[in-house]
């Protein structure tokens, strides 16, 4: 009898999450067409209808060269762009967080956006393209993971490398940061420290669709073992000897973790610059939503995480006459609303 | 099943924290290691866990050297119970039983409704299913040290290994506990534990170990092993112990330390 009940509790809660799981799924769907009519070029929802169906059934274009340009050349890479970007940073802020066993962890504690940081400057003093700004910013966001990677493991003298790799990451992050610093200093300060100032501010809005074609495989090649994975994620939360004695190999999904979720930061950064806040924050409001098993705490950061981005994408590009740094908007929504979280949620780090 | 351990040590650098250990389990039984603190118990139950490696000796299970053996294959034959500390993360109850799961189920696999299941009886069998929905940061320590257990239990090995089950908890819990790991062991489970409390291994160990700086001072049948002059020269206090008899007219054996 009382088994049966608990089965049903279980069943119960799992029926709640799969709706929520539905709505969730097609979120993303439903605002990234919401967000194609939106922004300063009026363009209606019957306007989308018509120029999708046109390119996919009657293999012309149905509507005038600037409306067309702006759905396909300028909303959707955009938009595409801001799903990918939201979707790596919340997955690799979450995975960090349960490889370091602490909830207030976000995807750059390894240096990867000080790394990519100072790879975009670089290339922009090195006048390198927009094409340069990607791979150069790609490039050291990876090389500076590398460096707190080969640092954490010199220095480990005993037991726990969670708490080295976090210290590798501040140093090198740090000389990352000066380097910067250094590079704005002597920058031509009228073309050049601008753009590196708006850059490290973070935006989408010179995202091509090419951009996206870059980031693409870097970041399915992050997300996918993540994904599979995400069971053994649960277990690193516990500590690396229980986890050990559960069976599971923990330096093998340390390192993969790591990895992927590297790949992820790099590769969101060096398309978007710096955008604060979403790896860290939303990776909480879907442990308030659908609790912090990783079964569903990974899919669901897809969706929101794609989702919040969308949104504050649309509003940074629409809310005011000139484009406000999408950096600058996250940070000034994410603080704020991890206050809320913090007050509401179930606390269990004391 | 038998758990054999020959001439086991362990060194951090070039003192040893134990060596010289030899023990043996068999099916269904439980042996209580006793020792002060530092002695080296926890350190053992890692090593023999093959969580350290270990600088000397040899573990074998069942007549087979188990230190080339995968972390999944372990999990299959001994589960740990680790002493109770609070995850960063609000995990339901059923979920951190459900993690006991995952050496049988494949890397890129979630628990299936059978695992679900196997969780449910290892929580039924300690008497703790009204848990399952409960968040695990917010039960009491005893909760958290039974459902510790139960992930133990569904990770259906032959070995437990208990790393002082009884420390942090009230008295009442301390013997349910206890009379938990008696019906454990008799379900036929070999049980290791670590305790403070000699009465504890006078009340459900079969065999008694005492660790004394690293190591094996005396060991052997419970009753044999937890005498006065053993007790007192390994925790450097006076103890006696006195023979009382229950109303169902059993004698029983308790340690009373003496206060000079």
């Amino acid at each position: 009898m009382k088994t049966n009940a608990l089965i049903s509790y279980y069943n119960y809660s799992n029926k709640r999450n799969k709706l929520k799981l539905i709505i969730l799924a097609i979120m993303p769907v439903f605002l990234g067409v919401i967000a194609l009519a939106v922004g300063r070029y009026p363009v209606t929802l019957s306007d989308i209808w018509t120029a999708f169906t046109g390119e996919l059934f009657a293999g012309e274009d149905l509507l005038p060269a600037a409306v067309q340009t702006v759905i396909f050349d300028v909303r959707i890479p955009r938009i595409i762009a801001a799903l990918l970007i939201g979707t790596s940073l919340s997955v690799s802020g979450a995975a960090f967080q349960g490889t370091f066993r602490n909830p207030l962890v976000s995807p750059d504690i390894l240096g990867a956006s000080a790394g990519a940081g100072f790879g975009a400057t670089l290339a922009i003093i090195c006048s390198w393209g927009n094409l340069g700004i990607t791979l150069a910013a790609f490039t050291f966001g990876l090389l500076a993971v590398g460096m707190t990677y080969f640092i954490g493991n010199k220095i480990k003298n005993s037991g726990d490398i969670t708490l080295v790799l976090v210290l590798g990451g501040i140093l090198v992050g740090t000389i990352f940061t000066s380097l910067v610093s250094l590079i704005k200093c002597v920058a031509d300060p009228y073309e050049k420290l601008p753009a590196i100032t708006y850059w490290l501010m973070g935006s989408l809005s010179s995202i091509q669709i090419n951009d996206v074609y870059i980031v693409l495989p870097p970041m399915l090649i992050g997300i996918v073992p993540l994904l599979l994975f995400r069971w053994q994620l649960n277990l690193l939360a516990f500590g690396d000897e229980e986890a050990q004695s559960m069976g599971v190999n923990t330096n093998k999904l340390r390192l993969m973790v790591i990895i992927c979720a590297t790949l992820l930061t790099a590769s969101a950064v060096s398309i978007s610059g710096m955008i604060g806040w979403v790896g860290l924050v939303i990776p909480h409001f879907v442990r308030a939503l659908t609790g912090p098993n990783y079964k569903s705490l990974i899919p669901v950061c897809i969706a929101v995480g794609s989702s919040f981005l969308l949104v504050v994408d649309t509003l940074a590009r629409s809310l005011l006459p000139m484009e406000i740094p999408i950096g600058i908007l996250t940070s000034l929504i994410g603080a704020p609303f991890f206050i809320y979280l913090l007050a509401n949620s179930r606390r269990s780090w004391k | 099943m038998s758990l054999e351990i020959r001439n086991l040590a362990f060194a951090y650098d070039r003192e040893p924290i134990f060596e010289n250990v030899f023990l043996r389990v068999e099916k269904g039984e439980i042996v209580c290691l006793l020792g002060p603190n530092g002695s080296g118990k926890t350190t053992l139950f890692k090593t023999i866990l093959g969580l350290y490696r270990a600088r000397e000796g040899q573990i074998i299970v069942n007549g087979k050297d188990v230190s080339n053996c995968s972390r999944r294959e372990l999990a299959k034959i001994m589960g740990y119970v680790p002493q109770n500390h609070i995850p960063p993360f609000p995990y339901s109850v059923i979920d951190v039983v459900l993690m006991g799961r995952t050496a049988h189920i494949n890397n890129y696999a979630v628990p299936s409704e059978l695992d679900y299941q196997i969780a449910c009886d290892a929580m039924a069998n300690l008497n703790i299913s009204y848990l399952e929905g409960k968040t695990y940061t917010e039960i009491s320590g005893g909760e958290r040290q039974l459902v510790l257990i139960a992930r133990a239990l569904a990770q259906q090995p032959e070995i437990l290994i208990m790393d002082e089950p009884t420390s942090n908890l009230d008295y009442g819990n301390q013997v349910r506990l206890l009379n938990h790991i008696k019906r454990l062991a008799a379900q036929g489970l070999s049980i290791i534990m670590s305790t403070h409390s000699p009465d504890h291994a006078l009340f459900c160990a079969s065999k008694a170990i005492m660790l004394k700086d690293g190591r094996i001072f005396c060991s052997g049948k419970a009753e044999e092993v937890i005498t006065e002059s053993n007790l007192s020269q390994i925790y450097g206090i006076n103890i006696e112990i006195a023979k009382a008899t229950v109303k169902n007219g059993e004698s029983k054996k308790i340690c009373i330390p003496v206060v000079a």
